[in-house]
């Protein structure tokens, strides 16, 4: 039999460090692996002992890109345990925030991050030189999307002003209205995104989809940032508490980030297709219109269209975004009274990349008890695994640079935030 | 107008110089014709504080020579972005080794030249550093070598706005 090992020492624009091993035997797939092999961190473990009001702000350090998913998780989770609700204004300012961490991931990932591998390019700088207006648009949402973080959060990076029961203080009507105009180009921008996006050439691959995601049910249900229930495209619906019942954690030897899967073994992806696939008919109009107008399949099963969908989100976002502005009414209180108590609570809201999950104990003396976080590249490692499983037989006749750049670029379609769970990825493949 | 950009992360000990420099410059240079900025080292935000500008200084760390020393790289973003990448020492590295989502300096400033969102003369001024580690303070060696490489901005800066 002969052996054959290709090796790529770093995976390239993905957010954090792993490595990818590809085996083959005569020829034929025999194993891949997603290695992450940074020691974990350990958030779980330091929660415990610090007061439940911490959380927001600890939880915030797991990831620069996405801080906004850890706040609002464990800031609904401890809301959840204390028995209080965070509702109208506060709520609305929640989601605008969130749409500024979506706004400014999504135009990070399309344009820098996953545009080249379509395009042909080694990286963004390369492909800048001819496609400087499309690198400058993407810089540009992107920016807007850190404004309405700093805007709201005080900071764009590990936003400050979040905290259980709402906010340590919140904007002006006036301040917000800043961001209007930027708003409306930007909604023009964002569709003209989606429509270059749109335009690239995809390669030819369908996977059976198990999406997860979050959906807001009955009439007025909203496409999904937090609250909702916890949906799958297989009929199952579940409250946040429920989550465990359906899904679990579990270690594999060449990964220290834990894997997911549901309790009969099933593989699973979150994130943008899963959310759209189970969230269309909540699109905001022009969003809704735009995908439309694209063409967009009713359940995406290329996970390579990922960048299409993420485009689509954007355009969302920035209409949600002008949504709450244009209904904004300052809160009289910035958060919402409550008694320390000792309790559990659950807690899950959409990253970019796909749910979060939280789950807490805390004591009579709000001291954290316990704590569980389950991050979506987590929970997509195994998915990640299994499209390449499918995909690599297709790119057996290409040649290993070729094959390198296929791997990496099915990689990215989940833009994975191995931060999240741990860092640094490598692709070695074998083959006998 | 000229910008000055000090890039780095205060929290990550030597890592910190250009921040640092950048803070001694602020009180020291006229702020009408210089505006001074300390930026994490994202391309889009390096794009932000040097816009319409005439020229920029950009204040970083790096790795390589002794503790302390101050380098100073001087051209137009294209050749400056050569002799950089020709060079042994390491400039900042994006968000560090904790994430590959940032961009390092010399990539910044190629991605600049092909967007053209860079001024016509740049001024590399680097603090060489010995330890980055979060949470750990700035080495004393660095710290005056970011005194030093304030100063050095200082008469450069002069020396342009004299010209």
């Amino acid at each position: 039999m002969r052996t054959r090992t290709i090796k790529i020492d770093m995976l390239a624009r993905v957010e954090g460090e792993g490595g990818l091993s590809v085996s083959l035997k005569g020829g034929e797939l025999e194993d891949v692996r997603l290695h992450i092999f940074e020691p974990p961190r350990f958030f779980e473990g330091f929660l415990r002992g610090r007061r439940f009001d911490e959380a927001p702000d600890i939880t915030a350090r797991i990831c620069g890109i996405c801080p906004i998913a850890y706040q609002i998780s464990s800031a609904t989770a401890m809301e959840d345990a204390l028995g209080i609700v965070v509702g109208g204004q506060l709520r609305e300012l929640r989601r605008l925030i969130y749409c500024g961490e979506w706004i400014e991931s999504h135009a990070l990932h399309i344009h820098l991050l996953h545009a080249p591998d379509f395009l042909g390019y080694d990286d963004a700088i390369q492909m800048a030189a001819e496609f400087p207006d499309e690198v400058k648009r993407g810089l540009r949402l992107k920016k807007l999307g850190n404004r309405i973080m700093a805007l709201i959060g005080g900071r764009e990076i590990h936003p400050v002003n979040m905290k259980v029961g709402g906010f340590y203080s919140v904007p002006a009507r006036e301040a917000l209205l800043s961001l209007r105009d930027d708003l409306l180009e930007a909604l023009d921008e964002a569709v003209a995104t989606a429509k270059w996006v749109a335009g690239l050439a995809f390669p030819s691959f369908e996977t059976v989809s198990n999406d997860v995601a979050l959906r807001e049910e009955g009439e007025g249900g909203r496409y999904p940032l937090f609250g909702g229930r916890i949906c799958c495209n297989r009929g199952v619906a579940l409250a946040v508490s429920e989550y465990e019942t359906v899904f679990e954690e579990f270690h594999e030897k060449h990964s220290h980030a834990l894997h997911s899967r549901t309790v009969d073994g099933g593989v699973y992806q979150v994130g943008p297709i899963a959310r759209f696939n189970l969230n269309r008919d909540r699109l905001t109009p022009v969003a809704a219109a735009t995908a439309n107008e694209l063409n967009i399949e009713a359940v995406v099963a290329n996970p390579f269209r990922s960048i299409v969908v993420r485009a689509i989100e954007t355009v969302f976002a920035i209409e949600e975004s002008l949504r709450i502005i244009d209904a904004y009414d300052p809160p009289p209180q910035p958060s919402v009274e409550y008694e320390v108590q000792a309790g559990e609570g659950f807690g899950v809201s959409e990253a970019p990349r796909g749910i979060c999950w939280h789950r807490y104990r805390i004591g009579e003396n709000g001291e954290i008890e316990f704590a569980k976080i389950v991050p979506p590249t987590s929970q997509n490692q195994a998915r990640i695994e299994q499209d390449l499983r499918e995909l690599i037989p297709s790119l057996l006749v290409l040649n290993e640079e070729q094959m390198k750049w296929r791997c990496e670029q099915a990689v990215r379609n989940y833009d994975p935030c191995i931060s999240c769970a741990t860092h640094f990825l490598k692709l070695e493949v074998h083959r006998e | 107008m000229i910008a000055v950009v000090g890039i780095g992360n205060p929290l990550r000990a030597d890592d910190g110089a250009g921040p640092r420099a950048a803070e001694f410059l602020r009180c020291s240079l006229p702020e009408e014709r210089v505006s001074v900025v300390a930026s994490p080292c994202d391309p889009g935000r390096l794009f932000d504080a040097v816009d319409g500008c005439e020229a920029a200084f950009i204040l970083d760390a790096c790795t390589g020579g002794e503790p302390g020393e101050v380098h100073v790289w001087a051209g137009d973003p294209r050749g400056l972005a050569h002799s950089l990448q020709a060079h042994h020492f390491s400039l900042s590295d994006g968000a560090g080794a904790a994430s590959s989502h940032g961009f390092g300096l010399v990539h910044a400033i190629e991605l600049g030249c092909s967007l053209g969102a860079l001024p016509p003369r740049l001024w590399v001024v680097a603090v060489s550093g010995s330890s980055f580690e979060l949470g750990e303070p700035m080495s004393r060696p660095v710290r005056l070598g970011a005194i030093r490489a304030a100063w050095c901005v200082i008469g450069e800066v002069s020396q342009w706005l004299s010209d």
